[in-house]
């Protein structure tokens, strides 16, 4: 958390985040730090507010107290800097779109109101369709592409629009494994190259696999840090509860744990 | 003239059909460019709720009329009665579901036969009314006066306006609405833009097809039009060409038959869905068969 006043502010920071809802607390004081270059996993059980962060931190829903700085500055200020990948039931995949138009939509905020997108516009599309590998797909409809396809194609239009802090909130519902890889190896090249991506998961196991930095919350940051200083049994069961189970999976999670990091 | 000119041009040598042509095809144009957002975002009980919803207002401006004296050119009160009567509903209906929580169709539900049920009343109650309520319920494009035609054209020419120039952040709103707010879209305006754009194609498509058919002009060609494309834009062109075109024949049959008109625009926009089911359920299947072996 501690920042020198030399060194420049952190892509982005949460400070005490609380969120409040019919009395609940949702989220109960979150703080944390993602640096540039840095993919960070946010694990926890279902209703654990992970939406709910994310939710805050692109600034859908306003927090109770605490705030949420972007490059130091508030989310009000750095709109257009951060870009959300929307769960799969979120989208309205009637409306048939093209891989194209999705990626395009990026630069709505650049092209301005009432305008068509310009050449510069339609060269950074292209760009971004590139860089995820789906250049050769642009003309097909989204809804028809396969989920990790479809998870890039939503990329591109982060990058479309010069985000450099990314988000996607269920990043693997509807993803197959083989497509899982190829999804976390386009985040991985653009971590390198100096973005930052939160991706949430229920599933710990995959996430705890890909990511430099895992933030585990259950409504408040139970650890955060490398996944294999944080992933103890101790955080485990404050998670998700004394058995260590994860949904889905038949074995204790620290065993599951223990075979992917040699 | 030889007959089959005669067929085409004669119906027009009288100016209400040269009215109820223009303003018909009108409708036609507009409801299905509009019909593509209601059809893929499933608007379409909120379209035929408005149709209804708008009632009260039609009574209030024909009593009104009745009241001051206008007799029987009251019909061109109806657009300004009917006209905030929508956009009240619309808007009514948008504050149920955003700031109380109401479902959409429990929402368009309530307001859709409470008004109704309004207007009935109202219409019932006040003896000697200037219009039957026939008209009102099924359309009455044969009376539709000069006034109302310009009022139409204006109308229609600013939907039409509005959906070209908002295309980019309809749609985008429309598909992501979350992802449009994060970039920094209003979506709820634009969700309020959309409901009153709604509003004033119901009151206009009233004229041609009635409170009861509105649905058919809003929905039917639209979703044709999507079966036979797969590109948005192409899909609100394609549904303005069955629209226009269903609109045209209805007319023609209903003056060479002496039959309602609204209920023939309407049968017509059906038959095309049906013949487009047929055709994408054989002869699309057949096609790509032949071609893929």
């Amino acid at each position: 958390m501690q920042t020198s006043p030399l060194a420049p502010a952190p892509p982005l920071a949460a400070e005490e985040l609380t969120v409040e809802r019919g009395g609940v607390r949702v989220l109960d004081r979150v703080s944390f730090t993602a640096g540039p270059g840095c993919l960070m996993g946010v694990v926890g059980p279902n209703g654990a507010g992970k939406s709910t962060l994310f939710n805050v931190i692109v600034s859908l829903l306003p927090p109770t107290d605490g705030q949420v700085l972007v490059h130091g500055k508030s989310i009000d200020e750095t709109r257009g800097m951060v870009a959300y990948v929307p769960q799969h039931e979120r989208v309205n995949w009637r409306l048939p779109m093209s891989a194209w138009d999705v990626v395009l939509q990026g630069r709505t905020r650049r092209v301005g109101w009432f305008r068509r997108p310009r050449r510069e516009d339609r060269d950074l599309a292209e760009d971004a369709l590139n860089q995820v590998g789906m250049w050769d797909r642009r003309r097909s409809l989204v809804g028809e592409l396969s989920g990790g396809q479809r998870q890039r194609v939503f990329v591109a239009r982060a990058l479309a629009q010069e985000a450099d802090i990314l988000l996607l909130d269920e990043a693997f519902s509807g993803v197959d494994i083989a497509s899982q890889e190829e999804l976390v190896s386009v985040l991985t090249e653009l971590r390198d190259g100096g973005h930052t991506i939160l991706m949430s998961s229920h599933d710990i196991n995959h996430l705890a696999h890909y990511c430099d930095e895992c933030l585990c919350l259950n409504c408040h940051v139970c650890a955060c840090g490398a996944p294999q200083d944080v992933l103890t049994p101790e955080v485990l069961t404050e998670m998700y509860g004394p058995f260590g189970m994860v949904p889905g999976h038949g074995h204790g999670l620290a065993g599951d744990d223990h075979g992917h990091h040699h | 003239m030889d007959i089959i000119t005669e067929a085409f041009v004669g119906p027009f040598q009288y100016p209400f059909m040269l009215r109820a042509l223009i303003v018909s095809v009108l409708v036609g144009i507009m409801c299905p460019a509009l019909g593509a957002y209601v059809v893929v975002r499933g608007l379409g009980f909120m379209g035929d709720g408005l149709a209804h919803g708008v009632l009260p207002g039609l009574a209030l401006a024909v009593i009104i009329g009745g009241a001051i004296g206008v007799g029987a050119n009251v019909s061109g009160l109806q657009l300004a009665g009917a006209l905030p009567a929508a956009l009240v509903m619309a808007v009514l209906s948008g504050y149920l579901i955003r700031r109380v929580g109401v479902s959409e169709d429990t929402s368009v539900g309530i307001l859709f036969a409470g008004l109704f049920a309004l207007g009935l009343v109202m219409l019932t109650a006040t003896r000697g009314l200037p219009v039957s309520l026939d008209d009102i319920l099924l359309g009455n494009v044969l009376g539709v006066s000069q006034e109302e035609m310009f009022v139409t054209l204006g109308l229609a020419a600013s939907v039409l306006l509005v959906l070209f120039f908002l295309h980019k952040e309809l749609v985008f709103a429309n598909f992501d609405p979350l992802g449009a707010s994060v970039i920094g879209l209003p979506t709820e305006m634009l969700e309020y833009i959309l409901l009153g754009l709604l509003a004033v194609v119901v009151v206009l498509a009233l004229q041609a097809v009635g409170i009861v058919l509105v649905i058919s002009m809003l929905i039917t060609p639209a979703a044709t039009a999507s079966l036979l494309t797969r590109s948005f834009p192409a899909a609100m062109i394609i549904g303005a060409v069955f629209g226009s075109a269903s609109a045209i024949a209805g007319l023609y049959i209903s003056y060479h038959f002496n039959l309602p008109s609204g209920p023939l625009m309407a049968l017509t926009a059906t038959t095309f869905f049906v013949l487009a089911v047929v055709y994408k359920s054989q002869i699309a299947g057949r096609l790509q068969r032949s071609m893929a072996t």
